[in-house]
């Protein structure tokens, strides 16, 4: 097993008192040595089964289990404290990850190409830094499973070279699980693939029965 | 696949060897974090500036100086044999520390919904940190107030530790009593966003309530009887008999203090449980 998914079920409760299910009654399981993909139209509740996968929220139903170190969102810039320096909310996620810190951090300064920057405050960043210092932190910390939403492009189109480079040789040894909703990128990476639709989850072995489903998905819209 | 799914068996018979492992892990986990948001705390707590972090010890002192002229101006003496600083001291700093845990849990969570999108992040590790942060800061300012008044004023620093043992009791003690509140506080703060606001009038007033600038043993029984309400009051009782040789009071009991810890660390708990459970947590992007 790597990750596995047990009759999931997502509520969201707004404040106004109305309930929206997001997900209803998923069942999968994703195994180690393959990489997945998620395909679905925008509001079928891709994102929240991603955000369930890798712990960034729970359930209101059912269970997640995993026995792999699952990455956060690729670009997931939120977890930064913005008044503390790049360096230092890099040694924190060091810390609570039990990473090395000399490590990790002469990765990321050799990646990212932020320079001295990493001593200023992350608030003085821009969205490009922000988001370079957060993907050269997942692939320094090594991940089992890499987690994508919807896009691996960071930066401008030299850093985006230099992303997919280092990318691809993680992925010998990692697997990713990536969502999107056009068929393409799935195929680019994955080697299987799922459909959600309307909070329903189907699994297929093949890519070309995903696309095939998704295809009837999107013409019987 | 789907016998696959129930060969797997989730329970875990508790004291096993698998269900100790388990914990063994997940509290190397809860460490780990713990000592990670303490670091981070540290540089976060009072801002950017290097020099935020005096107000620790500006805003005490002010408040002795304050509560000195102002015993002063109307003539009043210390209500116990131990010199007027020394006795506002001994309620000023158990009263700010339970203050301090009780207004920073109101925002623990809300200030950190970034850190809770880490998976190993549980909110009681953010409110966990931040009492232990306050706990070590208010410790530090105490020792660096007695070392002024005894270079300033000529107290010797003897005076305040007139039980060790008892102190240490005391001192647990009034850890497990922010530590609950800051946990009831950081409970409601999560599920009513203005708690943040309204949390400081509770608060403000029980310094005037808690026995700062009084002790409990000196007030008439009739008034004694409301004040006795007030688990604060016990408390900051409970820590000035344990400091001074010569006061004992027969006003406070460690039971209340450590029944009202017990009932407010509850709340909170079953409040941060039933918002993981159903998933109605704070969200995050």
């Amino acid at each position: 097993m790597t990750i596995e998914l047990r009759n999931i079920t997502k509520v969201y409760r707004s404040r106004r008192g109305g309930k929206k299910t997001v997900l209803t009654d998923v069942n999968a399981t994703f195994e180690r040595g393959y990489s997945y993909g998620l395909l679905g139209l925008n509001g079928a509740g891709k994102s929240t089964l991603l955000r369930l996968i890798c712990g960034a929220e729970r359930p209101t139903f059912g269970d997640v289990l995993s026995d792999v170190s699952i990455s956060w969102r690729l670009g997931f810039t939120a977890g930064f404290n913005s008044t503390l320096t790049g360096m230092e909310n890099l040694r924190f996620v060091c810390r609570i990850y039990g990473a090395d810190i000399a490590e990790v951090s002469d990765f990321v300064e050799d990646f990212a190409e932020i320079g001295n920057a990493i001593h200023e405050p992350v608030r003085n960043y821009s969205s490009g830094m922000r988001a370079r210092l957060a993907f050269g932190l997942s692939m320094a910390i090594r991940f089992q499973v890499y987690v994508i939403d919807e896009s691996l492009a960071v930066g401008d189109v030299t850093f985006q070279e230099k992303c997919q480079m280092e990318f691809d040789r993680r992925r010998e040894e990692s697997d990713i699980l990536i969502t999107s909703h056009s068929p393409t990128m799935i195929q680019q990476y994955c080697d299987r693939a799922g459909v959600i639709e309307a909070g329903k989850l189907t699994m297929f072995d093949n890519l070309d029965d995903a696309t095939d489903f998704y295809e009837q998905v999107i013409s019987a819209r | 696949m789907a016998s696959d799914l129930e060969q797997r068996n989730l329970y875990r018979p508790p004291f096993g060897t698998e269900w100790m492992a388990e914990l063994r892990q997940s509290l190397t986990v809860m460490v780990r974090v713990i000592h990670a948001i303490i670091i981070r705390e540290a540089r976060t707590r009072y801002g950017s500036s290097q020099l935020g972090y005096l107000w620790a010890l500006i805003d005490p002192v002010i408040l002795l100086i304050v509560l000195i002229a102002v015993f002063a101006a109307i003539g009043r003496s210390t209500p116990i044999a131990v010199p007027l600083p020394v006795f506002f001291l001994s309620g000023i700093m158990p009263f700010y520390y339970w203050r301090g845990g009780f207004s920073r849990g109101a925002t623990a969570v809300s200030a950190n919904l970034g850190l809770i999108s880490y998976p190993q992040v549980m909110p009681s590790d953010i409110i966990i940190g931040r009492t232990l942060l306050e706990g070590a800061t208010t410790l530090i300012v105490f020792f660096i107030i007695i070392n002024l008044f005894y270079l300033v004023l000529g107290i010797p620093l003897a005076v305040y530790f007139g039980d060790p043992v008892q102190m240490l009791l005391a001192t647990a003690g009034l850890f497990y009593f922010t530590l609950g509140f800051a946990f009831l506080s950081a409970g409601i703060g999560r599920i009513l966003p203005v708690w943040s606001n309204i949390q400081s009038y509770i608060s403000r007033p029980l310094l005037i309530l808690s026995g700062v600038f009084f002790t409990l043993e000196q007030l008439p029984s009739s008034f004694r009887q409301y004040m006795a309400y007030n688990p604060v009051a016990h408390q900051i009782e409970w820590m000035r008999t344990a400091m001074f040789e010569s006061f004992d009071s027969n006003s406070y009991s460690v039971t209340f203090v450590l029944a009202s810890a017990t009932i407010a660390l509850l709340l909170g708990l079953i409040i941060d449980r039933m918002l993981l459970l159903t998933g109605d947590e704070e969200i995050v992007s």
